[in-house]
């Protein structure tokens, strides 16, 4: 009797359900993250949009010399008759003329053509410049742009690097942080502080130390007016010996931080 | 770099310990169970209510109870009678049987017929609220297991921190971001159990005093038909 009832209502809301959390978790993978990072990660890379013009290519094929139908020669007047030789001179000199004027006909026609070739070569030949004169400004843009990009990719590239450096640092000054606290740690275990020694007694002591961790030199930088004071100080340093943990470091970080080494002493406790 | 690139939450759930992690697991499953739970009372109450209010205003409509409980035959056969109706056709059904065997005290017959009603009256009560119980469990538990994961992720992060000598506040920082996301889910899952819990008890309250309010007026109803018929 139940069962009945719950089928329906329970496959719905199971896939509510689930269908709800599938929505949630999809947010909480990549919804409201993603917007922050992509801005930081990615640096906007400009694409710049150039019309690229088609230009009409002219009609390219040169325009062929259409042959003329010669015209025929129409010799009438072939019939040796002699009648008629007068009637043949007359034809002959009438096809002469014929003749003469088919001719300056067709020299003009061809003058005319020529003209016209003449013309569509020119023309041709303008298209030709333009489209190279275009083709030409548009590899100098193309080439601007490419050193454009070249340049920003170039500044991008410096950016990145010079965060990357700062993160170095700081990840090298952490750790030579806290070589130089457990230095401290060290030494303050061989140091016996003297009777005479007070509260705002000030010493300050130049470690000279090699990568081993060995130390090599011991030197007082500032003298805190108690010369037994400043000896015991001196001591410690040299009790303490050698510290094998610098010997993990990477050489830069030694030399940059742990060539020389100045140690602050005072009573309270131990202090760079 | 680096650390911002994983400080993403999902990343932080992915890179927890195990147990912070099985808690979330816990945690995820109590809240998509509550919900499952949610929504399928949520559906039957609003169901309920409508067949209530549908039922009573047949009940009133001055039909013959005889003919009333005909009509529900075919439905009772099917299974798909819900709510009040069963109450009015347990105590029907146990009257009319009782006036057939020929019972002849009044009295007799009316309190079967109460008891026939209480007993469909306890049935539905009980549907009505069932799985509130693992709603209220969640609603109080979730938080603390979420604080339990979120403690241990806590103690981890600072057990971390004892080897580290110079302890600046990114070394402590992810590993009680991540802690706390168990705590988020904790009270992602409680929070709406708790509201639910409370909507549908009140809701289930008030569902059964109607039920019993309905199933005085039909004892009444029954007994003066009874008396008018001895009389």
């Amino acid at each position: 009797m139940r069962t009945a009832l719950a089928k329906p209502g329970l496959m719905v809301s199971i896939s509510v359900s689930v269908i709800f959390h599938g929505i949630l978790i999809y947010l909480v993978a990549l919804g409201w993250e993603e917007t922050k990072q992509s801005e930081v990660r990615n640096p906007p890379r400009v694409v710049q949009a150039t019309i690229v013009e088609l230009t009409q290519k002219a009609p390219t094929q040169a325009t062929k010399l259409k042959e003329e139908p010669k015209p025929k020669k129409i010799d009438l007047t072939k019939k040796k008759r002699e009648a008629e030789l007068a009637e043949k001179k007359r034809q002959a000199q009438i096809a002469e003329k014929k003749r003469q004027k088919e001719l300056e006909e067709k020299k003009k026609r061809e003058a005319k053509k020529k003209a016209e070739e003449k013309r569509k070569q020119e023309e041709l030949a303008k298209a030709e410049a333009l489209k190279r004169q275009k083709a030409l400004e548009e590899e100098l843009e193309r080439v601007e742009q490419e050193r454009l990009q070249q340049q920003l990719q170039e500044e991008i590239e410096a950016a990145e690097a010079a965060e990357r450096a700062l993160i170095a640092e700081q990840q090298a000054e952490a750790t030579a942080q806290s070589y130089v606290a457990l230095i401290s740690q060290r030494i303050e275990q061989f140091w016996s502080r003297p009777p005479s020694a007070r509260t705002g007694m000030r010493c300050e002591l130049l470690i000279q130390l090699v990568p081993t961790g060995r130390v090599v030199n011991v030197s007082i930088a500032s003298s805190s007016g108690n010369s037994a004071f400043d000896r015991s100080a001196e001591q410690a340093v040299l009790k303490a010996e050698q510290f094998r943990e610098l010997q993990q470091l990477e050489p830069e970080v030694f030399e940059r931080y742990f060539r020389e080494l100045r140690i602050v002493f005072n009573p309270q406790d131990l202090r760079l | 770099m680096q650390a911002s690139e994983s400080l993403s939450i999902w990343s932080l759930i992915v890179q927890a310990s195990f147990l912070v992690q099985a808690v979330m697991a816990i945690l995820l499953l109590a809240s998509v169970v509550s919900w499952v739970m949610i929504v399928n009372r949520g559906m039957y109450q609003r169901r309920a209510k409508r067949l209530y209010t549908e039922f009573e205003k047949r009940f009133w409509s001055g039909i013959d109870l005889t003919q009333l409980y005909k009509q529900g035959n075919n439905r009772a056969n099917a299974g798909a009678i819900d709510g009040v109706e069963n109450i009015f056709r347990a105590g029907f059904k146990e009257f009319s049987r009782l006036r057939q065997q020929g019972a002849v005290d009044a009295e007799a017959v009316m309190q079967g017929t109460e008891r026939a009603m209480r007993v469909a009256l306890a049935r539905e009560e009980e549907k009505l609220e069932a799985n509130l119980a693992f709603l209220a469990s969640v609603a109080s538990v979730s938080p603390y297991i979420g604080l339990f994961g979120t403690v241990w992720g806590i103690m981890n992060s600072f057990r971390g921190l004892a080897n580290v000598h110079q302890a600046t506040l990114a070394t402590v920082a992810p590993g009680i971001s991540e802690a706390l996301v168990a705590t988020a889910m904790g009270l992602f899952a409680a929070i709406p159990a708790v509201l639910a819990y409370n909507r549908y008890s009140a809701r289930a309250e008030s569902l059964a005093g109607n039920y019993e309010t309905f199933s005085e007026e039909l004892s009444s109803f029954l007994h003066r038909k009874l008396h008018s018929n001895v009389a």
